[in-house]
């Protein structure tokens, strides 16, 4: 196990009374960006309490950065957690929240004022840190949880649900500057629900289900994996009839239909979807069809997320 | 289902149509809605552990105050002689049917300002915190109906912790003394038992619903209505002994009894002094018998408090806390600065 | 400043919040008004010390001094967990017992604070400036003393229940007003009846002030456990046994609060 910048957990489990919340999971988390996610329910936030060290597994081990992170001051040192909660000490300005919290991860002085000038400026507050808490809006809120979580340089960044709350343009920055962190080394943990945004965060992506986890790697990887769904491909043309007979010709291809309520698409299913891409230019071009639009349904992570949860 | 009010759009009004603010449905009757509110407290309620941890304690009180009664009317009975050693038969009982039992409710305030405390603090407080109000009130149902259902909810809860107790003891008394004479002497008693045992959480739940509705912490809210009930319990307290010896002195040269009991009244202008001094008059207590402690001299002229000012200030708790909630309650938060 | 002083800033920082330190003003001057109240009602009646025995013993250490450890003492992590900010400072690399003492530390000297000054005042109102032969430092030595001793044993409620306020309420008023009455070595079991062992001319005035009380129940019966309960606790017992109080409660809480978790729950539905 490398320890530098990882999270690892090892068949952990966690009850909550009757109620398994997490069922034997056992992943490791290197540096760069990587995506929880699941539906409400699937165990995200235990996970993520686990490696903030907010609670201890009941089975299993976990290491943070080659320590068990449950009250660990050494570790806390190097972890950044913005939690999903959206409660503050309300009679706080924005930037004294900050700063309190770089005081209790040990700073002071200068270096907490420049340090805490830094992680507003970097979360787009500088112009309205310094009223209070209680009048921020959900995005202003959400923005300072992140500027304490990384006023004290974390290695690894936990974030629960860090883009509820801003607008589309909030979002752009803060998936740009989480994506940054992620360069600049550190280890980024980000969950989520929302699967279109996550498709453009990272590639990398954790999937649990009802306490359990269900895949780890590339959203590509893993789709190749799921072999017991094939591809579907659509292809929109002028002759949808002799194109689906020239498809079905093709040793990879597994079925072809035309939906009742578009006369002029095809859709196709593939278990070898590389080598029918490399097949399907010289079927077109021999054909001599035209084919006006060309898509790939199921190559996205709500296709995977689906073809998961439903196995 | 009943034609709405058809109110004609105002020029001046932010919503032009006002049609739908009549909207009186026909799914059920507008007479239970405030049930399904006071459903709901009761279930949540019903789940914690420190309200049967507070109906445990005060089952308790009222076993040891039953037992207390039986063993010294025993005692009476046999010291008085005669066959049927029973209470009828004793020259003089210990305790009364009526002092008994008040001294049960009154050892149980206490517990059921708790229980207020536990029931009642986050019952409207939760519910501004959570932005519920937002819920609830874009329902048909009106604000009326909200705070009727969380007060009866909360009442309901406390009313069962001593009503039930106090219904087992005149139960005990009904079938351990019917032979005895006890319907005969006291054929009321179930009623004053009643009305005594329904004071206290009357006035806990008015206050309790009052201070809940201020505030979005339940901690605050339950923190203030501690506040206010032991506070106002120690400054009666403290006032009333002041007047008391000074008016015991005052009758020493000369003054009427008046001035004792005006002293006394004054000891019980608080939640559970309100509750004891009419519990006192409802079952015919006399005073000497149950306030504690002090030298002979004194609880000789111990009187029972006057009633009506007591009735007042009790009227004030309810109507006034109330009041406050219904001007409280919200839909939108205001957020100001 | 250090994260431990900051906390303890903080802590301070909550009790004077704008609606708190209205209420701690309000305990400051109630003895003493009531005091100033008895002094011109009582007219040439009217003694000093009797009063100030008796509003030292009722309001300021039999009330004040409780309520407001149950209020600052179960605060001190009550507050954090249904504010539902202990998220951040147990992610904050400082160990959790170091958190948790940082805050009592706040809350006890607030107590102490308040308590201390109601004090003053009261003796001011009964005594004007004329204070010799006054019990008054050997009160204000021992509110320290009580604030630390509640304080930690609320604190230990805060810990380990999840609705610490009201079992507080109910051993502040409940079992430290009865256990006295028990008989046998009950009364041992109060930290007040240790207390009262440190300021004898509390003791004797606690008891006199039961003399109508209003309600509650079983006047014959407690007169009869009382005549039974003729214990008296020595002076040295009381001066050890409330720093081992404090220091045990204080002890278990720490401990507790490093071993145990606490997650602020979902919103409530």
């Amino acid at each position: 196990m490398n320890v530098d910048n990882t999270i690892h957990f090892e068949h952990v489990s966690r009850w909550y009374g009757q109620v398994i919340g997490l069922n034997d999971v056992s992943f490791t988390i290197p540096k760069g960006l990587t995506a929880l996610l699941g539906p409400n329910g699937a165990g995200k936030s235990t996970m993520l309490k686990l490696v903030t060290g907010q609670i201890k597994p009941t089975t299993g081990g976990i290491a943070v950065l080659g320590e068990q992170p449950f009250s660990n001051p050494r570790v806390a040192r190097s972890l950044g957690y913005c939690p999903e909660i959206d409660n503050f000490y309300e009679d706080m300005t924005g930037r004294q929240f900050v700063e309190l919290m770089a005081t209790l991860s040990g700073y002071k002085g200068q270096d907490k004022t420049q340090r805490v000038q830094n992680s507003i400026d970097r979360v787009g507050m500088s112009d309205r840190c310094d009223r209070k808490l209680g009048g921020y809006s959900k995005g202003m809120r959400q923005r300072i949880k992140v500027a304490q979580a990384i006023v004290h340089d974390p290695k690894v960044l936990v974030l629960d649900e860090p883009l509820n709350g801003l607008d589309p343009l909030g979002r752009r920055d803060m998936v740009n500057l989480y994506q940054q962190f992620a360069e600049e080394g550190m280890c980024v943990l980000i969950s989520s629900h929302i699967l279109y945004e996550v498709e453009q965060i990272t590639d990398r992506i954790l999937v649990m289900y009802k306490g359990r986890l269900l895949a780890q790697g590339g959203i590509r990887d893993i789709r190749k994996q799921i072999d017991s769904h094939p591809h579907r491909i659509t292809l929109t043309t002028d002759n949808p009839r002799k194109l689906a007979g020239a498809l079905l010709l093709d040793d990879t291809v597994i079925s072809a239909r035309m939906p009742q309520n578009n006369n002029r698409v095809v859709e196709v299913e593939t278990a070898q979807p590389e080598k029918f891409y490399s097949n399907l230019a010289d079927i077109i071009l021999d054909g001599g069809f035209e084919v006006d639009v060309f898509q790939a349904p199921d190559n996205n992570l709500e296709a995977v997320f689906r073809y998961l949860v439903s196995a | 289902m009943s034609q709405p009010n058809v109110q004609e759009p105002t020029v001046n009004s932010p919503i032009a149509d006002l049609t739908y603010r009549n909207y009186d449905g026909p799914i059920t009757s507008h007479t239970f809605r405030w049930w399904v509110v006071a459903l709901s407290v009761l279930r949540t309620n019903l789940k914690k552990p420190g309200f049967w941890i507070n109906g445990g304690l005060i089952v308790l009180i009222f076993l040891f105050q039953a037992l207390l009664f039986f063993f010294s009317n025993n005692v009476a009975a046999r010291i008085g002689g005669g066959a049927g050693g029973g209470v009828g038969d004793a020259p003089q009982k210990l305790m009364s049917y009526g002092t008994t039992a008040y001294q049960a409710i009154s050892a149980t305030s206490l517990l059921v300002t708790i229980a207020a405390l536990i029931v009642g603090s986050g019952s409207i407080a939760a519910d501004n915190r959570a932005n519920a109000l937002l819920v609830y009130l874009s329902k048909p149902i009106t604000k009326g109906d909200y705070l009727l259902g969380k007060w009866m909810g909360v009442f309901m809860l406390l009313a069962a912790l001593v009503v039930l107790p106090t219904i087992l003891l005149w139960v005990f008394y009904a079938t351990t003394y019917a032979d005895e004479g006890f319907f005969k002497q006291e054929p009321w008693l179930w009623a004053k038992l009643l009305g005594a045992s329904l004071i206290s959480p009357v006035l806990n739940t008015s206050l309790m619903i009052g201070f809940s509705a201020c505030t979005k912490n339940a901690r605050l809210a339950g923190s203030l209505f501690a506040a206010f009930t032991f506070i106002l319990l120690t400054v009666s307290n403290t006032a009333g002994f002041l007047m008391f010896r000074n008016a015991t002195l005052d009758q020493d040269l000369g003054a009427g009894k008046s001035v004792v009991r005006r002293a006394i009244t004054v000891q019980h202008v608080s939640v559970r002094g309100v509750a004891d001094g009419l519990s006192m008059e409802l079952l015919d207590v006399d005073p000497k018998k149950v306030m504690a402690g002090g030298p002979k001299k004194l609880r000789k002229r111990l009187q029972a408090p006057y009633p009506l000012p007591l009735v007042g200030i009790g009227l004030l708790m309810i109507i006034l806390p109330i009041g406050i909630a219904r001007a409280k309650i919200r839909a939108v938060e205001v957020v100001s600065g | 400043m250090t994260a431990d002083f900051r906390l303890f800033l903080n802590a301070l920082k909550d009790v004077l919040s704008s609606r708190r330190i209205f209420i701690a003003l309000f305990l400051m001057v109630l003895p003493a008004i009531i005091g100033l109240i008895w002094k011109s009602a009582a007219g040439e009646r009217f003694e000093a010390l009797e009063s100030y025995n008796t509003l030292a013993a009722g309001l300021v250490f039999g009330f004040i001094l409780t309520i407001l450890s149950v209020i600052y003492g179960t605060g001190v992590l009550s507050q954090e967990l249904e504010g539902r900010t202990i998220v951040y400072l147990l992610t904050r690399p400082i160990p959790r017992w170091r958190i948790l003492l940082a805050k009592y530390l706040g809350a006890w000297l607030a107590i102490t604070v308040t308590v201390s000054i109601s004090e003053v005042l009261l003796a001011l109102a009964m005594f004007g400036t004329k204070l010799s032969g006054v019990p008054l430092m050997s009160d204000i030595k021992i509110i320290p003393l009580g604030a630390a001793a509640y304080g930690a044993l609320f604190l230990l409620l805060a810990t380990l229940l999840s609705k610490p306020l009201s079992y507080g309420l109910l051993f502040a008023f409940g079992w430290e007003s009865w256990v006295p009455s028990l008989p046998g070595g009950f009364s041992r079991w109060s930290i007040m009846a240790y207390l009262r062992t440190l300021a004898p001319h509390l003791q004797e005035t606690a008891e006199s002030t039961t003399a109508t009380g209003g309600g509650g129940g079983g006047g014959d019966i407690s007169e009869i456990l009382m005549a039974f309960n003729p214990v008296s606790i020595p002076t040295i017992t009381a001066w050890f046994a409330i720093p081992i109080i404090t220091l045990v409660c204080l002890g278990l809480s720490l401990y507790f609060f490093s071993v145990r978790e606490y997650s602020p729950k979902e919103e409530a539905s």
